[in-house]
């Protein structure tokens, strides 16, 4: 699920996926900027069939938060 | 998930032209292109990078995104290429009130805006219960007139034409069931906000009411909108309604930039009725109540004819034989339609696109301005092949889909219905009536003396200016210079005391051909320069043209008595007609300028009348004449 989910991300971002390290988020990317974070939710929402609550949403500082979060929903890995 | 790579991305990314792309987002409808993809058609849009032909700017109370983005996905598969640009978050009044005036920075053809209820009014929204009936109508009022001067501030500062949503009222009241008992219900209170806005913009040439509650009713408001979206980001709607809001947006494009298609080519049999006439027989068709199929074909018929109130000109396309047709039409006079109602029949056994061909140029029309329904994917995918510039249907497999597929066509789309618009299929009669009457005249002289030509020109006033911008849009072969003014810029030219913008209406013996002409003088330091000149094709041929530019060499004279009347050719790829009209009426050089204009000057003072036999002329030079 985490390629995946990093394909996501980098293509939603226009970024390479290997950029994607599970430190990469809004804090030190200027692409990850609000704009984007609400697409990327919205995508993986989507793509994985789950549901983040809006804390949640604001709590994702970073790659390996957001593939926490969408593993803890239960999304097959 | 769906696969990253699925063959309509693939495609998607291969586009290497807007045409390229347009096919590949047109397989599928608009509700199952999915994020992903609208942000491949993006990127994609980005690498092609084709010469937008339009540009659209927003404005609202809330982020826009991805309204904007959508709108060039929207339009990309509809083969347009978008520029869009927005106002920064909330500053729609600051947008209008700092814009440069009109002729400045190249300008927006259209500017949307979209005001939240919960932004400007949340009592309205969150604590109606607490309004009074005098409150809440007083709110009511507040509301039309914030947009009222916005409307005004935005007339004055761009040239583009206004698109303002008006207000969902997908609100659940505080009373629940019971506001409709209540003094004064919620409900009722937003009902009467959107038709205070119809009707305070009803007359309006410039400012246009997008019915947002009706597209989101159609969407489903539940699908449309998202709380937590606007609780994160004040961005009321969902990514899907988005595309959904941009195609609607899309017909206010279409409309505005004058791309309105001329005629709907249909197809007979098995299209606007059930059967085939040559095999069934006319008794047997499927049209009319009684039978779920019949029913259908016969409702579809009604869709066809609503078209033709709208000034589309309809014009039928059959593999048959004329007879057989003829009877149809004889023998079910219970059709909606009559054989009368098509300005151009062609039925017989050519293929499809020479059919077309034949058509377009009956009626003097070019096959860009055709639109093409036919139940048979064979002959739809032949014209897609063979006359890309046509639009073809994509015709549901099912005859009760038939109608909504012609109603929702975005080519058919006008901001308004003129007079003129809903005459046209008879003034093509007319047309074709002159035609042979020019046909059995002995000689050409007898013929335009017999016809009877009278001619009105006068100052372009409140009620011409959406004709001539629509004259001003559409008029490709008398045009001097093919200027493609908007709106604005008409209704401005209108008012300006450096401009003569003049419109001349012609009838004769055969009815009333309307407004045909128009010409536009501005003045400058040296005289005066002619910046338009054009009339309309049926208009052509008797003279009307040197009649008109007589009255234009008066307007010459009272403006700049001792100065130079400049004028060009613009060459295009259709006006051949208008080349060498300078010089006929008397002006001189012709020096050709790198970019492949003609220009002509003379002296005012040289200026004479060139004598226009046929045409009996009514000059209105002075607007209280008009």
């Amino acid at each position: 699920m985490n390629d995946e989910l990093r394909q996501l991300v980098a293509e939603i971002l226009g970024v390479a996926a290997s950029e994607i390290t599970d430190e990469f988020g809004p804090d030190v990317s200027d692409t990850w900027d609000s704009l984007h974070h609400l697409q990327i939710v919205s995508a993986v929402e989507e793509e994985f069939g789950v549901s983040l609550t809006m804390p949640e949403i604001r709590s994702v500082d970073s790659f390996g938060r957001l593939a926490a979060l969408v593993r803890s929903k239960g999304a097959s890995a | 998930m769906a696969a990253a790579d699925d063959g309509f991305g693939v495609s998607i990314d291969a586009a290497e032209s807007l045409e390229d792309l347009a096919r590949v987002l047109e397989e599928r409808p608009l509700d199952a292109l999915g994020t992903r993809s609208v942000r491949r058609a993006l990127r994609a849009l980005e690498r092609i990078g084709a010469e937008p032909s339009a540009r659209v700017a927003f404005a609202a109370s809330h982020t826009l995104d991805p309204l904007p983005d959508s709108l060039r996905v929207v339009a990309a598969r509809a083969g347009i290429a978008l520029r869009t640009r927005q106002a920064p978050y909330g500053q729609y009044y600051q947008a209008v009130a700092e814009a440069p005036a009109a002729g400045g920075a190249p300008s927006d053809d259209l500017l949307v805006l979209s005001l939240a209820l919960r932004d400007i009014a949340p009592a309205a929204v969150f604590d109606f219960g607490a309004l009074s009936p005098a409150a809440a109508r007083s709110e009511r009022a507040r509301i039309l007139e914030h947009v009222e001067e916005w409307a005004v501030l935005a007339v004055a500062h761009t040239p583009a034409t206004l698109v303002i949503c008006n207000f969902p009222r997908a609100v659940l009241p505080g009373l629940g069931i019971a506001d409709q008992k209540a003094p004064v219900s919620q409900a009722e209170w937003l009902m009467e906000l959107n038709l205070d806005l119809l009707r305070a913009f009803r007359s309006s040439e410039r400012v246009c009411v997008c019915d947002l509650d009706r597209v989101m009713a159609t969407y489903g408001a539940e699908r449309a909108l998202s709380e937590r979206l606007y609780y994160l980001a004040k961005q009321p709607w969902q990514d899907g309604f988005c595309l959904v809001l941009a195609e609607e947006l899309l017909r206010y494009v279409v409309a505005a930039k004058g791309w309105t298609r001329k005629c709907l080519v249909i197809d007979l049999d098995n299209t606007l009725w059930g059967g085939v006439t040559a095999e069934d027989g006319p008794a047997a068709l499927l049209v009319g109540p009684g039978d779920p199929v019949g029913e259908a074909f016969h409702d579809f018929q009604h869709a066809v004819r609503e078209l033709k109130r709208r000034g589309v000109l309809l014009a039928a396309a059959s593999k048959n034989n004329p007879d057989d047709v003829d009877a149809t039409f004889r023998e079910r006079k219970d059709m909606p339609l009559a054989l009368e109602d098509f300005s151009a029949l062609r039925i017989g056994w050519d293929p499809k696109p020479l059919g077309v061909d034949w058509i377009a140029h009956g009626l003097d029309i070019g096959t860009d301005s055709l639109v093409f329904f036919d139940d048979n994917p064979a002959e739809r995918l032949q014209m897609l092949r063979a006359r890309p510039e046509v639009r073809v249907v994509d015709v549901p497999a099912d005859v009760s889909g038939y109608r909504r597929s012609l109603q929702s066509q975005i080519w058919f789309e006008r901001l308004r219905v003129t007079s003129e618009d809903a005459s046209k299929a008879r003034q093509y009669e007319q047309q074709a009536q002159r035609a042979r009457a020019r046909e059995g005249a002995a000689d050409l002289r007898a013929y335009l003396q017999e016809l009877d030509s009278q001619l009105v020109v006068r100052a372009v006033g409140d009620a011409d200016v959406a004709r001539v911008h629509q004259l001003f849009s559409k008029t490709n072969q008398f045009n001097l210079t093919t200027p493609r003014y908007s709106l604005g810029q008409v209704q401005a030219f209108a008012s300006s005391v450096r401009h003569r913008l003049r419109v001349a209406s012609a009838r004769d013996r055969h009815g009333d051909l309307g407004s045909i002409g128009v010409y536009l003088l501005e003045l400058q330091p040296d005289g005066v320069e002619l910046a338009a000149f054009l009339l309309s094709c049926r208009a052509l041929g008797r003279g009307i043209e040197t009649a008109l530019m007589n009255c234009l060499k008066e307007d010459a004279r009272a403006l700049a008595p001792d100065g130079q009347l400049a004028a060009r050719f613009q060459p295009t790829r259709k006006n051949a007609p208008a080349r060498g009209f300078l010089e006929e009426q008397g002006l001189r050089g012709g020096e050709s300028a790198p970019d492949g204009s003609t220009h002509c000057s003379v002296r005012v003072s040289k200026l004479t009348a060139i004598e226009a036999p046929y045409i009996a002329v009514r000059f209105l030079r002075m607007e209280s004449d008009t």
